[in-house]
């Protein structure tokens, strides 16, 4: 459990940061539900967008289990594996966070591949378009869910190395949280939240917060070789 | 935009590594999968137009997009100076952006502007559509940055900095920032505590123990000495003002939870709080920025009134025609307003025929007739045709003016409640502190290594922000919801007097009647006047009077005047004509015994003709009468009108019982002799000629337009021509002290079930914080509610 807190810190912080890409990037899709300009129809459409997310979040759930259930097997089979799997998720979480940190734009060639998955997608989210009723709504989140975006691999790749379904679909879980307020508030100033994350001295304190996550990922194994790291009961 | 940026999210496309879309048969570069997979999403589902839309204009949007021209006068000095701050080398400007529909509009805005060179940083606010832009004036101007946000599809208008450094966005602006730092703080520092509660079950390694601990102490100091800070700073200002405030126990709570926890870390000892200081700390911000929000809504709607002015204005020298902002204009100029303009200031009309929407002022939506001599004011909209205007009021004395600025006043009215309940609160702060010193002195002796962890539980489940938030919340609640209905409280006490009255009195003319009153018929007493000259004589002597009937007598050309005119309130008007002492009014009054109706007109005591002047009632006033009565309260009317006349329309109305022919002094009588009885009085009149008797209510309501407005003293105004409003107010104002009643027993009740279990020692700090923070957003809460009350 203890061993879990700094993935889903990472995946956390990640969320938050990377919510300002998905912001420009689905754009696009508040045309896909009813455009109006009317306030009143906005505060109508904050269950839908509630649903819509929940849905997004659950298909994040579903691909961080599976991937770490993948994850945990390459564990089990073989026991010696465990620390080196905790130091590689720890080098992803640093990997992630520089990521955060600058704005760098790593894993394309994953994001092409997820393209090509994605046009397997597409046809299923055509047919929800648009979106009318809430079930709709958790349907095109579901779907949405699989759009091929760098960070959301990167944080899959986190949640591999968590060893356990469960796990993993927390790590994804709270990332899906953290893309929430972006995606949510688009009454209380989203814009201004996402704007406050895109600036340089957030990127790089947030960045560095989750590469503090990645060394003690990375620690807390080396910690359990050491004498006075034994467990105590 | 240019070709290196993504078609779907402008983003900029990294030339080596470019995907492309194909729209509408062409090739769009886009930036990555992700925006590609969205874009044939989009092109696939048939709503391609997403794209043409958000460059072309939006519906509604009546600009032609293209007639840059039109932008160019913001490039001179003087607009610059008039709507920017900064120097010679920057300006720095806020433009309220009109046609924004959605979250994206903001993004899309926002990284547009970032693409202009020059501009240096572009921030908008997507809740009041404002964007706040610092530029370099060698590089562009403002004419260009509005020119592009034009061409973008929406409607620029820049805000001149008085009315955008509005000291209650800044303040919003803060209390946002801080509530972030509080939220990210909690849910890391959540994890964290999470994390160590599992450990001290299951075991951890204690190196792992100290760690998050650590972790925990960096992010919970930027929540207390970030978000925490007016906690700190207001019980500090409490302490020295010697009124302590409910801040005062806060500040003691998150001050020694922190330091306890600092001191634990440090010495490695057996619990902290980190995680209890934190959501401590977020509850309170977020429920501070709640109630904030309650008290700024009203705002949203005063900054809409300002937004209705044009920024420039056609000035009519001569022949010549020029170009100026509108905040430069004087009283007596002749301005061109064209259809679909907004009229800039108040004034009169000169020339053309048009109608006028004055629906932001009046709540009436029907267009206005308008021709020359009538009088148009600010914020009204020219709806046909091409008009000029003689200014005689600007700015801040114009009727919207005046509206803005009693909202505003109306919003810091504190009803006795209020302060009463601030006074209250100051006592049970001391008590809190008291009980807390008890109950650490006794845990101290029994049970020292528990003390302080009981101690700080108490402290923090009794703070009383539910007891203080319960009663402004809900009074800050209902000023908003009544300054929807068009009703504007300056005196906070009304709406509970408004919730009690079972008495309403209404004035008749101007009040239940529309207050433009006609002459029906004119009878001759005297031969050697004909009707023509008694008119022009009565319309003469009538020039002063602001008495509603007056309007009646109005004459467009006039050739008498009088001299000398003195109103005889109640009575009527005297002056003198041709050298002889004329008087209209009532029949006693131009020396006829007796109560007959009509409104005579007399010269020397000598009765020379007889008026009579009829009023309709307004369309509402019956309904609004009979919804008043369906509430329990019952209905009056008291007019200076003789007997006749005030008994017709108290029958048309349903209004039982009434009293004609009074003096102000006499209404004043009836107000007191019901006052006596032990009843509260609501009195509704014009506010100008009911001034005293408005006063002797215990709440006093008035009708009021233009330019009376301002000189009106009434506890609520009511803006408009419609009397239901008034019926709607008492049901707000009841449902308010209802929610205040509620409030308080839920505050009092937590509290004093609360109290003892913590001082028993049964509640932990975090559980503490969680029942505090829940109570004080209850209490918020249930005081929102009240925005919805009242509606149809």
């Amino acid at each position: 459990m203890t061993e879990l807190l700094p993935l889903l810190s990472a995946a956390l912080v990640a969320g938050l940061v990377g919510s300002a890409h998905c912001l420009g990037m689905c754009a696009g899709i508040s045309g896909l539900f009813a455009v109006k300009a009317e306030a009143a129809s906005m505060r109508a459409s904050v269950p839908t967008a509630f649903v819509y997310n929940a849905g997004r979040v659950i298909t994040y759930a579903v691909l961080g289990a599976i991937v770490a259930a993948f994850g945990s097997v390459i564990v089990k089979a073989s026991p010696n594996m465990a620390v080196g799997i905790r130091m590689l998720s720890g080098i992803i979480i640093i990997l992630v966070g520089l990521q955060v940190a600058f704005n760098l734009r790593a894993l394309r060639i994953i994001e092409r591949m997820g393209g090509k998955l994605w046009a397997r997608i597409a046809p299923a989210a055509q047919k929800l378009v648009p979106v009318t009723s809430l079930p709709r709504a958790l349907g095109l989140g579901l779907v949405w869910g699989w759009l091929p975006c760098g960070l959301v691999y990167s944080v899959l790749m986190i949640a591999a190395t968590s060893a356990s379904p469960v796990g993993g679909a927390a790590t994804m879980v709270a990332f899906g949280i953290g893309t929430m307020p972006a995606m949510m508030l688009t009454g209380l100033g989203a814009a201004r939240v996402s704007g406050a994350m895109q600036r340089r001295g957030t990127r790089l304190g947030l960045g560095i917060l989750v590469i503090v996550m990645g060394l003690l990922t990375i620690a807390m194994p080396l910690g359990k070789l050491m004498p006075g790291g034994m467990p105590h009961h | 935009m240019s070709d290196s940026a993504c078609f779907h999210c402008a983003l900029p496309v990294d030339p080596r590594d470019t995907y492309h879309v194909d729209i509408d048969g062409e090739q769009q570069p886009v930036c990555c999968p992700g925006c590609k997979a969205v874009a044939e999403l989009i092109r696939d589902t048939g709503m391609s137009k997403y794209y043409a839309m958000r460059e072309a204009p939006l519906p509604g949007v009546g600009r032609p997009a293209d007639d840059a021209a039109e932008w160019d006068i913001y490039n001179s000095d003087d607009m610059v100076a008039a709507f920017a701050e900064g120097d010679d080398a920057e300006a720095e400007a806020t433009i309220y952006v009109g046609g924004m529909y959605c979250a994206a509009c903001s993004w899309l805005i926002e990284t547009s502007m970032t693409r202009v060179t020059g501009i240096e940083s572009a921030d908008i606010n997507p809740v009041t559509h404002r964007l706040r832009v610092k530029w370099l004036r060698d590089k562009v101007g403002l004419g260009g940055i509005l020119a592009t946000l034009a061409n973008l599809g929406y409607d620029p208008q820049p805000l001149a900095p008085e009315s955008a450094a509005r000291p209650e966005l800044l303040e919003q602006r803060a209390a946002l920032k801080r509530l972030l730092v509080a939220s990210l703080g909690m849910m890391q520092v959540m994890m964290f505590a999470i994390g160590l509660y599992a450990g001290d079950y299951q075991g951890m390694e204690p190196s792992m123990q100290r760690f998050l601990r650590w972790v925990s102490f960096a992010v919970t100091t930027p929540v207390v000495f970030y978000s925490a800070r007016p906690f700190f700073t207001s019980a500090w200002r409490g302490l020295l003002a010697r009124s302590p405030g409910m801040d005062l126990p806060v500040s003691i709570a998150v001050g020694s939870a922190y330091a306890g926890s600092v001191y634990a870390t440090l010495t490695n000892a057996q619990a902290v709080w980190f995680d209890s200081v934190v959501m401590f700390v977020f509850f309170l911000t977020l429920g501070r920025f709640l109630e904030m929000r309650a008290r700024h809504r009203s705002i949203d709607r005063s900054v809409a009134l300002s937004n209705v002015l044009p920024n420039t204005v056609t000035l009519i020298d001569g022949d010549s025609q020029t170009t100026i902002p509108s905040n430069q204009l004087v009283a007596g100029n002749i301005v061109l307003v064209r259809p679909g303009e907004s009229i800039p200031a108040d004034g009169v009309m000169v020339d053309g025929t048009t109608s006028v929407d004055e629906a932001l002022l009046t709540g009436e939506a029907t267009p206005k007739p308008k021709s020359p001599g009538d009088e148009l004011v600010a914020g009204s909209i020219n709806l046909d045709g091409v008009i000029r205007l003689r200014v005689e009021t600007t700015g801040a004395d114009t009727t919207l003016g005046t509206i803005s600025r009693l909202s505003e006043r109306a919003r810091y009215a504190r009803p006795a409640y209020v302060q009463l309940a601030d006074r209250v609160a100051s006592y049970i702060v001391v008590a809190i502190l008291v009980v807390a010193a008890v109950v650490g002195t006794y845990w101290t002796i029994a049970a020292p290594d528990r003390a302080f962890v009981i101690t700080l539980s108490v402290l923090v489940v009794t703070c009383p922000c539910a007891l203080a938030l319960a009663t402004p919340a809900a009074f800050a609640a209902a000023g908003t919801r009544l300054a929807q209905l068009r009703l504007l409280v300056t005196n906070g006490n009304s709406i509970e007097v408004l919730a009690r009255s079972r008495r309403v009195l209404f004035d008749k003319t101007g009040t239940v009647t529309r207050g433009s009153p006609a002459i029906e018929h004119v009878e001759l007493l005297d031969d050697d006047y004909d009707e023509n000259r008694v008119r022009q004589i009565a319309a003469a002597l009538e020039t002063v009077s602001t008495h509603p009937i007056a309007r009646a007598f109005a004459l467009a050309d006039n050739p008498v005047t009088a001299t000398g005119q003195q109103v005889a309130v109640g009575l009527g008007v005297a002056g003198h004509v041709d050298g002889r002492e004329w008087r209209l009014g009532r029949a006693a009054y131009v020396g006829i015994d007796g109560d007959v109706p009509g409104i005579y007109l007399g010269v020397d005591q000598h009765p020379v003709a007889r008026f009579e002047v009829s009023d309709q009632p307004r369309e509402d006033a019956a309904r609004t009468i009979e919804r008043l009565a369906s509430l329990g309260l019952s209905s009056g009317l008291v007019s200076g009108d003789a007997e006749p006349a005030v008994r017709a329309t108290a029958a048309e109305l349903g209004i039982d019982s009434y009293h004609a022919s009074c003096s102000p002094e006499q209404k004043l009588e009836i107000i007191r002799a019901i006052q006596e009885r032990g009843e509260s009085v609501v009195m509704i009149g014009d506010g100008i000629n009911d001034a005293p008797v408005l006063a002797g209510a215990d709440t006093s309501i008035a009708l009021a337009h233009g330019a009376e407005l301002a000189q009106t003293s009434a506890d609520v105004l009511l803006v408009g021509e419609s009397l239901a409003p008034v019926a709607t107010a008492v049901q707000v104002s009841r449902g308010t002290l209802r929610v205040v009643r509620q409030n308080l027993t839920w505050a009092i009740g937590y509290n004093s079930l609360a109290l003892p279990l913590a001082a028993l020692g049964y509640v932990p700090p975090w559980a503490a914080a969680i029942g505090m923070s829940a109570s004080s957003l209850i209490v918020v809460l249930n005081a929102l509610r009240i925005n919805r009350f009242g509606a149809s």
